[in-house]
């Protein structure tokens, strides 16, 4: 099934352009990601309602930053692309100061060691799979590369058992609010038909759960 | 232009073009064989889902293959029409998901750059495309300010810098009063006249272009149903055109459905206003002291030029914005209550209400159709328990079911609203704001982009909704539309531009007034300073030395904000995230929670973090994406393409901003806020984010056809009109920089005991 969507043009295609990047692709993957910063501004709001709990147990609140590298898995699945994940990390990471963040410009440095994550987990599958294993798997590696990120830039002073609690909270949400999160995300894409460029949403319309 | 006169004598042909996108049954184009000459001034017609758009950009040339199955050819001359970038030149119907700069000198410039012209050519291309379309504003002018009209000439100036062979406009003046319109054809008429262009407008709307072009080609599902010079076809084919829905000039206007919807109980509907002044967005006065009111079953057309504020005016009497001065009074069975009471209530206001905006597309609540129309009046019922009966559940779903049927969407009620054509969206987002039986109803511009056939059914839903007893006030070009709502209330547009003084459209650095002097500096510098203090904020390791760095800080920001309040809604999450940094010290430090030195550890690192963030965050606030694009595709040399599509993305972080928020108010209209349970908002949190995920891909598939139409496609290497240069104000930025670097690690040594 996934060998008749692929048409004569794309098979054609010289080697090392084999997974070119079509202008389409591009300005989707910017444009989710540009969308993804502003959603966050609105879901900083929802996290309100949990914050007495990350006051008492500060590393907790890690279990909900996954959420911040959804637009990775999102934009790797939609275009499955090798660079995806990372090009929508950087431009939703920028979207974040530009309106405001409360970490001013270190989230440039965040989004490309979360961005470089969820790559990781797709390119230890060599770009084949575009499912929920890799999105899985990148989110968790996502949550792994910013603990220490967060560690020496807002956390140094950390007690080395709360560090640690912190990066596997992260771990935890990234496999749940990024892979988890963002396969079902992209599979409610699909249903609105608006993924037709792309073999995400081609292999709903052809029939393919 | 004359230098692009080598392509402009090859005719554009298609043979035997076919298309059938994956997953649909039938071909949206079917074998159309087309020859069309050069010079010459062809007009598309069709009902809406004809095929008129996809043709336009399989002539283009920029059908993309992996979405479906493309037969036939397409060639310009003997060549594929993207052979030359830009020579088949294509305007979508809305002009602002085209643009990808935000001046618009910048935004001309665009084709050329992606040619890898000499930035001096790309420049001196600009004015001359801006004078070609009359341009009214100089080069400096934000892409954001200009109206439906201006940017649809913007977008035409975008193509004749490119010099092309063939001018391709997909509806140019569908969404345009008629003042505008006559403007747009103008534009596009004289830019055909001197560049000999061959010109394929496709219209819904013959009227404006009869006199313009001097052949018709009418598609009917995919297929060539007649083409010739244009009185003959009008004259022999009358009748099937019109069986297709074409708006054939001189024709009768359709007979609006008999729509049959059961009278509303409870009866009593109206509207009222007294001493009311609405304000429109640019501050102007729309209505200063104006009384007024509707009864039960009147109507009301407001209408007026773009621009005038008419949606404005019906958000006002939607309870969505507050007007200056005055009362809006809203009636139902217990008799009148004052709007601004009503409208705190999402299902109080939806139960006297209905309101479809313009932007179908953000309207959208539900999963599928038929659940977008059952969706407000389930919410009522499940308010109140009076109301939560079968009968009345039944009744709720025979209205809905008797509305798909009448607007021609029954067959797709299981369909996502998001898969829906433009037409059909405006439709759905009409009987969506039917369904409950407000006794009033609001609609913003409801004929829009509707064929004969669907304008019936529009109109007739609208009659029907005032026989049973409701009120209705229409935004609205549509004269039709206007004479059948019977009173109309008209809108002054605002002053038209003083276009006697000839602007510079001379392409230059924008310098916006007001800037604090880093907002000179180049984005490279910005971001250079901010890293450099962020460095030097690890130096810090004493409150002191903290507190003394931030105030240096602080004494610094004036270079980088001018006034204090913006400054200081940047700075609040920034102080918060300190703050909760520090809490988490104190609880959480290697000596134990509140263990005796913690507080000044938690103390010196909520400083320490102050110092490495507020640098950034304020000069953050100072990038632009056009500037930013040529300092990293020039001065770091990063590939062309990712950097400007990177840059088109950040300039719509507004309009996706807005669209957050607009799906956020349809919801309050709707009756569909979220409660306060938690487990609600995440849902309303969901269903907005999905929403604004839809509204970034569609616009992604707008831009990025509007982009490769201009070239964007073939760039390899790519110039860029201006330079990214560096200047004194660098210079003094960055040793600003240097100094928050160096600070904290000198006044250690010096504040030690």
């Amino acid at each position: 099934m996934t060998s008749s969507t692929r048409t004569p043009d794309a098979t054609r295609a010289r080697r090392p352009h084999d997974r070119r990047w079509r202008t389409v692709d591009l300005i989707t993957v910017v444009l989710l990601a540009v969308a993804f910063g502003i959603a966050f501004v609105g879901w900083g709001a929802l996290t309100n309602v949990v914050q007495p709990v990350f006051t008492a147990l500060p590393p907790l609140a890690g279990l909900v930053y996954g959420f911040f590298w959804v637009p990775a898995v999102v934009a790797a699945l939609v275009v499955r692309r090798p660079g995806a994940a990372l090009l929508a990390e950087l431009v939703a990471a920028s979207v974040e100061p530009l309106l405001g963040g409360q970490w001013g410009i270190a989230t440039l440095g965040s989004g490309a060691l979360q961005g470089l994550g969820v790559e990781l987990g797709f390119a230890l599958l060599a770009y084949r799979r575009w499912t929920l294993l890799p999105a899985v798997l990148g989110g968790i590696l996502a949550g792994i590369f910013e603990a220490p990120y967060e560690w020496s830039l807002y956390y140094p002073e950390w007690s080395a058992g709360y560090a640690g609690l912190y990066a596997v909270a992260l771990a935890v949400s990234g496999a749940l609010l990024a892979g988890l999160l963002g396969w079902v995300i992209v599979r409610a894409l699909a249903r609105t038909g608006a993924l037709a460029p792309f073999a995400a949403g081609r292999e709903r319309l052809a029939g393919r759960r | 232009m004359p230098d692009g006169a080598d392509a402009t004598d090859a005719p554009l042909s298609a043979a035997g073009l076919t298309w059938q996108p994956v997953g649909r049954s039938a071909p949206t184009l079917d074998r159309v064989d087309l020859r069309l000459a050069p010079g010459e001034r062809v007009l598309l017609a069709g009902a809406s889902g004809s095929g008129k758009s996809t043709l336009l950009r399989a002539l283009a040339g920029l059908l993309d293959e992996t979405e479906g199955d493309l037969g036939g050819q397409v060639l310009l001359g003997d060549d594929d029409p993207q052979a030359r970038p830009g020579a088949v030149g294509l305007l979508l119907q809305d002009p602002c998901s085209s643009v990808v700069a935000e001046h618009a000198g910048r935004d001309v410039a665009f084709g050329p750059e992606n040619r890898a012209e000499p930035p001096a050519t790309v420049r001196a291309r600009v004015p001359r495309a801006l004078g070609a379309v009359g341009f009214p504003y100089g080069a400096d002018r934000p892409t954001v300010a200009l109206s439906g009209g201006e940017g649809a000439r913007l977008a035409l100036a975008g193509a004749l810098a490119l010099d092309p062979a063939v001018l391709l406009l997909d509806e140019p003046t569908a969404m345009l009063d008629p003042a505008a319109a006559a403007r747009v054809v103008e534009a596009v008429l004289d830019a055909a006249a001197t560049t000999g262009a061959t010109l394929v407008v496709a219209e819904h709307q013959l009227g404006p272009w009869l006199d313009v072009c001097d052949r018709l080609v009418v598609l009917d599902r995919g297929r060539v149903l007649a083409d010739g010079p244009v009185d003959v076809v009008l004259r022999e084919q009358s009748e099937a055109l019109l069986a297709a829905g074409v708006w054939v000039p001189g024709a009768p206007d359709p007979a609006p459905l008999l729509v049959d919807l059961p009278v509303r109980e409870p009866a009593a509907a109206g509207l009222r206003w007294s001493a009311l002044a609405v304000a429109a967005p640019d501050g102007r006065v729309l209505l200063g002291d104006a009384g007024g009111g509707l009864a039960t079953g009147d109507g009301l057309a407001v209408v007026g030029p773009s621009g005038a504020g008419k949606s404005t005016l019906l958000r006002v009497l939607a309870g969505l914005d507050r007007p200056v001065a005055g009362e809006v009074d809203v009636r139902d069975a217990a008799g009148w209550t004052p709007l601004a009471d009503v409208a705190r209530g999402s299902t109080a206001l939806a139960r006297r209400v209905g309101w479809a905006p313009q932007d179908s597309e953000a309207a959208f609540t539900a999963r599928t159709v038929l659940e977008e129309v059952r969706a407000t009046a389930a919410a009522l019922r499940a308010d109140d328990p009076h109301a939560d009966d079968p009968h009345a559940r039944a009744a709720d779903e025979a209205r809905a079911d008797l509305l798909l049927d009448a607007l021609g969407l029954a067959d797709l009620r299981d369909e996502s609203p998001h898969a829906l054509s433009g037409g059909e969206q405006r439709r759905l987002v009409l009987a969506a704001a039917v369904a409950h039986a407000p006794g009033l109803l609001l609609l913003d511009e409801p004929t829009v982009g509707q064929d004969r056939q669907t304008w019936a059914a529009v109109a007739g839903v609208v009659d029907a909704v005032r026989r049973s007893g409701a009120a209705v006030v229409a935004t609205t070009h549509d004269p039709r539309l206007a004479a059948r709502l019977g009173a109309s209330l008209v809108l002054a547009g605002p002053a038209t531009p003083a276009g006697s003084t000839a602007p510079d459209q001379q392409v230059r650095p924008v310098l916006e007034p007001g800037l604090p002097p880093a907002g000179r500096c180049n984005p490279l510098t910005l971001l250079g300073t901010a890293l450099l203090a962020a460095v030097g904020s690890f130096g810090v390791d004493t409150f002191l030395v903290g507190v003394l760095t931030l105030a240096v800080t602080l004494l610094l920001a004036p270079l980088a904000v001018r006034r204090v309040r913006p400054a200081l809604l940047r700075l609040l999450p920034v102080g918060l995230a300190a703050l909760s940094v520090g809490w988490s010290t104190l609880l959480l430090n290697a000596g134990g929670a509140f263990s005796p030195g913690s507080g000044a550890v938690a103390g010196r690192e909520v400083v320490r973090v102050l110092c490495l963030v507020v640098p950034g965050a304020l000069l953050v606030g100072l990038l632009r994406p056009s500037s930013l694009v040529d300092a990293l595709g020039q001065r770091l040399h990063l590939p062309a393409r990712p950097v400007v599509a990177a840059g088109a993305g950040l300039l719509r972080i507004e309009d996706f901003g807005r669209s957050w928020r607009r799906m956020g108010e349809t919801r309050h209209v709707r009756g569909l806020a979220p409660g306060r349970s938690p487990a609600a908002r995440v849902r309303h949190g969901a269903s907005l984010t999905l929403g604004l995920l839809v509204h970034a891909l569609r616009s992604a598939q707008q831009l990025s056809v509007a982009m490769d139409a201009r070239g964007f496609a073939a760039v390899r290497r790519r110039t860029y009109a201006l330079p990214s240069t560096f200047g004194g104000h660098d210079l003094v930025c960055l040793a600003a920089g240097v100094l928050l670097l160096v600070l904290p690690y000198a006044l250690t040594p010096l504040l030690a005991p």
